[in-house]
């Protein structure tokens, strides 16, 4: 209800202004109503006297008047004349003069003479106070005083009465201040009153009640009364009672309570601006921080425009200020943090692709991406270590960013891997760019006393020409990155085609293991011959896959990428199985001949494959295999290469080495190796007769490897010729088309049952 | 009984009068009211008959008033003042043409006084604040008193002198003072004719009730 700071403040200014302006009132409320019930009853006090006082003038006056009137000479004489009809007229015409209203003359010894009232005049001439007195008659109240008639000696005494009546009690009022009421008690009835003429019948009716409803009509009519009794002659008890209106003496104190609303409206109305000023005094530089807070949530980490105050507020803003530029600091450090490398300060790879995508979306934009890669990166970090690594990873950098032109993002792709987005249009540019690239990058980095060459390959892809999509153009340019790598280039502009034999290549390792698991694969097997009589002596086995979505896939294609993966010790498992269950077939029909297999690398470091053979060998199966390795395998890791196929010699296999003469390794390094057999590559033979530098290596090599007690083997034999040849030549033994094509296990054992039949 | 002997010698007391060139006034007030007891004077010599010195005068006490209210008299009348009621009456006067006093006195005495200086007596008594009187004493002038209707009638001498072309009335009231120079002077133009003669005058705010509280309060108990 008031979610409004001024509001609530206000309200509560406000509740503690009326609170304390209840406080008072009730206060005064309180001490007023005793006050004025106390001065009431001061004030009936005093009006009491006051009209007793009145009364004993009113009477000495009446009294004097009386005497003036007796000592009249006329009336002295009227009365001497004792003649009552002229002492009756005679005091008509003297009580006429002085207005009496009862007026009566009596003997000196008390009896009557005449009078207007039926009067106990003994009581009258014995009375005290000089003979002052009240009396009742008739229902009626008069105040009479009793004088003698002197001529010289008393002759009588004249009794003069004035009616106490409402015009009378009028009268005293304006003087005693309270309104007289004059009653008797005897008949409860009303002789007199200043009262107004509703409230006097309001009296009159209520004297006649009860004492109770008398009270109860008091209170009710607001009045406050005090009583008191008169005496009069004759017995009768005359009450006075005095009242005044308590709202005529409350009014004053009604106009004080009025001023004080008065004040305390006054006092809340200013209370409650002041609350308002206060509370947006408040509110204001509140809600300027407020606002400011909030733009700081929604990001916005501009300055703010507090203003600067010397107050708390003005405090809390320089707070809120600094706190602020801090987070603004720190967002912009974590935002750095988190579009840049932390080594080289440039933008990382999520960034790089951030940008990218922008300039994708742009259609006006183009340029070239380039992958730049640090070729076997990984293995020198591991040599010298990652601190090493990273000071030239640095020194790369900078390299690379010292042909900085502004059009050009540099960014770190991956560990070993920067990026270059250059707007350069053409491709001679990006290839004389990429010129002066590698020219830097070819020169030692210098880290720690040591130099360090490094090679790189790059691959530049233009965008959107190549490229239209972020993934795609990242992945082609891995592709021409890679083409670089495989064609030791140092970079690769993408063609088509890279990306969909790098697709090709995926599909293949991902239908891999499918192949594997489920047997994809199957066997052939190309005969090897004896040079001299073309009879098979041994058989090379060779694996085929047709695959059900890639088709015919061949070694060539699935080997490497297998070897890459680690499946080939999968599939190398699988072929020397097949190959002692053939070895079985052909020895249950006496066709002794000797399986090459293909090893690869990754198996001569694996134990599987020694694992499997030194099994087949307690099957004594060593003596029906030959296996394969080419030159290559054993540059990886030579030492552990080496003295795999030493344990595999020493249990009777034996060694062939593959694809002779394509590699760099000498025949002396070939020497320390233990090896039978070896296989001039089929690039010396396929040409052999027409090209003689290859016979002369070809002859010098089986000169060379039957001196070093090897048999050699002719791979690619494809004519008679060169049988004769090679055959002229002692070579041992030959394989190639021109004997068979890789043939199954059927046609194989129909071959060699043809031989022995022709035998 | 009486009024009506009394109505008939009026009549005959008129008619005789205007034979004898009697002519009537009326006195008004200034409202237009005629006035009782206004008293007109006229010099002797205007007057076809005089009046002469009376000792029969009577101004009698009935009801504690004096009747009639007003005399007016030649000098050297006297006037007698019995005493109708059955109350005393103490009848003075303070005035300077004549101060007397007649000490209560009942019905049965009949003073007489003599007023031998002209003015205007005005009677009282003492014991009867109500009892107001006036006795006009005239010596070269002649007073007529104006009735209960306000008519007066005076044979007036009609006949043009050389001397005089107009006759010069004065007209007095106990409302104008005790003083007859408060009376008003009225000039009529020879020969007179009847006529209403206004005064500049008006009566006196209130009279006084006839009967006081204190004295029915008197009659009440029987007195």
């Amino acid at each position: 209800m008031f979610k409004q700071f001024k509001v609530r403040l206000a309200v509560i200014f406000g509740i503690l202004i009326a609170v304390a302006l209840c406080g008072a009132v009730l206060a005064v409320l309180l001490t007023t109503s005793n006050q004025v019930e106390r001065t009431l009853q001061r004030e009936l006090t005093v009006s009491e006297r006051v009209f007793r006082e009145l009364m004993d003038g009113r009477a000495e006056q009446l009294r004097r008047a009386a005497e003036v009137l007796t000592d009249d000479f006329g009336f002295k004489r009227a009365v001497a004349s004792e003649d009552r009809d002229t002492i009756v007229s005679a005091l008509i015409n003297h009580g006429e003069r002085i207005g009496t209203d009862l007026i009566a003359l009596q003997t000196p010894s008390g009896e009557e003479i005449a009078s207007t009232h039926d009067l106990n005049l003994q009581q009258l001439v014995s009375g005290e106070q000089g003979g002052k007195a009240l009396l009742v008659s008739e229902g009626q109240l008069y105040q009479v005083v009793t004088v003698p008639v002197t001529a010289p000696n008393l002759i009588a005494w004249a009794t003069l009465g004035f009616e106490v009546n409402n015009k009378l009690t009028e009268q005293l009022k304006e003087l005693a201040n309270a309104d007289i009421t004059l009653w008797l008690e005897q008949q409860s009835q009303l002789l007199a009153s200043s009262l107004p003429s509703e409230l006097r019948e309001g009296f009159a009716q209520a004297l006649s009640s009860e004492q109770q409803i008398y009270d109860n009509w008091v209170q009710q009519s607001g009045l406050a009364l005090q009583e008191s009794i008169l005496n009069t002659v004759g017995g009768n008890v005359v009450h006075v009672s005095l009242t005044t209106s308590r709202a005529e003496a409350m009014r004053q104190f009604d106009e004080l309570l009025v001023q004080i609303l008065l004040i305390g409206a006054i006092a809340l109305a200013i209370t409650l601006i002041v609350a308002l000023f206060v509370a947006k005094t408040i509110s204001t530089p509140v809600a300027l921080l407020s606002e400011a807070a909030s733009k700081l949530k929604s990001g916005d980490y501009s300055p703010t425009n507090l203003q600067s105050r010397k107050d708390e507020f003005g405090q809390l803003a320089d707070t809120f200020e600094s706190m602020r530029s801090a987070i603004a600091l720190r967002e912009r450090k974590v935002r750095f943090q988190a579009t840049h490398d932390q080594l080289t300060e440039l933008p990382n790879r999520r960034e790089l692709q951030r940008l990218l995508s922008q300039k994708l979306g742009d259609t006006t934009s183009s340029g070239w991406f380039i992958l730049i890669n640090i070729r076997n990166f990984r293995r020198l970090n591991d040599s010298v270590g990652q601190r090493m690594g990273d000071e030239v990873l640095k020194q790369i950098a900078e390299r690379l960013l010292m042909d900085g032109q502004q059009s050009h993002l540099l960014a770190r792709f991956g560990g070993d891997e920067f990026a270059l987005v250059t707007a350069t249009a053409t491709e001679s540019e990006v290839a004389h760019q990429l010129r002066q690239l590698s020219a830097r990058l070819d020169k030692p980095f210098l880290v720690g006393g040591s130099q360090f060459e490094l090679k790189f390959n790059c691959g530049a892809v233009q965008f959107p020409n190549h490229a239209t999509e972020l993934d795609s153009l990242i992945r082609r340019a891995q592709v021409s990155v890679k083409h670089a790598k495989e064609n030791n280039q140092f970079n690769a502009f993408y063609q088509e085609g890279f990306d969909e034999a790098h697709l090709r290549r995926l599909a293949i390792v991902e239908q891999l293991p499918k192949a594997i698991a489920q047997g994809g694969f199957n066997l052939v097997a190309q005969p090897k011959v004896s040079a001299i009589n073309g009879r098979t002596v041994a058989a090379e086995m060779l694996i085929r896959w047709q695959d059900e979505e890639l088709g015919w896939v061949g070694p060539d294609e699935f080997i490497p990428l297998a070897e890459q993966s680690g499946m080939i010790t999968e599939i190398t498992h699988w072929v020397v199985d097949q190959a002692e269950q053939w070895v079985n077939q052909l020895r249950a029909s006496q066709d002794d001949i000797k399986l090459s297999i293909n090893i690869s690398a990754v198996d001569l470091v694996n134990d599987k494959l020694a694992n499997d053979l030194v099994a087949l060998s307690q099957r004594n199966m060593q003596r029906y295999l030959i296996l394969e390795v080419t030159e290559s395998a054993l540059m990886n890791e030579p030492e552990k290469s080496i003295a795999c196929l030493q344990m595999l010699s020493e249990l009777g296999y034996e060694i062939s080495i593959d694809d002779y003469g394509t590699g760099y390794s000498s025949l002396s390094q070939i020497r320390r190796l233990p090896i039978n057999e070896l296989k001039i590559d089929r690039a010396f033979i396929q040409h052999l007769m027409a090209q003689p530098e290859d016979q002369s290596i070809v002859r010098s090599t089986i000169q060379l490897a039957h001196e070093l007690n090897l048999r050699v083997v002719a791979e690619g034999v494809e004519d008679e010729a060169s049988w004769h040849w090679l055959a002229a030549h002692q070579c041992d033994v030959l394989q190639g088309y021109y004997f068979s094509k890789p043939i199954s296990f059927d046609e194989l054992h129909l071959r060699l049952l043809k031989e022995k039949e022709h035998a | 009984m009486i009024k009506k002997i009394a109505l008939s010698l009026l009549i005959i007391a008129f008619s005789v009068a205007s034979s004898a060139n009697a002519q009537t006034f009326r006195i008004l007030d200034k409202n237009g009211n005629p006035i009782k007891s206004a008293v007109v004077l006229i010099n002797k010599a205007a007057l076809v008959g005089a009046h002469v010195v009376q000792d029969d005068v009577v101004i009698d006490q009935v009801d504690k008033q004096f009747v009639p209210k007003v005399s007016s008299i030649q000098q050297g009348s006297t006037v007698v003042f019995p005493n109708s009621d059955n109350i005393r009456h103490h009848v003075y006067s303070f005035s300077e043409a004549k101060p007397f006093e007649l000490k209560l006195y009942s019905d049965q005495e009949r003073p007489k006084v003599t007023f031998d200086k002209p003015g205007v007596v005005t009677l009282g008594c003492n014991i009867h604040d109500g009892m107001i009187g006036y006795v006009v004493i005239n010596d070269a002038l002649q007073g007529f008193v104006t009735d209960a209707s306000g008519h007066v009638s005076i044979d007036i001498n009609n006949a043009v002198s050389e001397q005089s072309q107009a006759i010069t009335l004065r007209v007095w009231h106990p409302w104008m003072g005790d003083n007859l120079d408060a009376a008003e002077l009225i000039e009529l133009r020879l020969p007179t004719q009847e006529s209403d003669i206004m005064l500049d005058v008006a009566p006196p705010a209130q009279e006084k009730e006839k009967k006081s509280r204190l004295e029915k309060r008197f009659n009440r108990l029987g007195a």
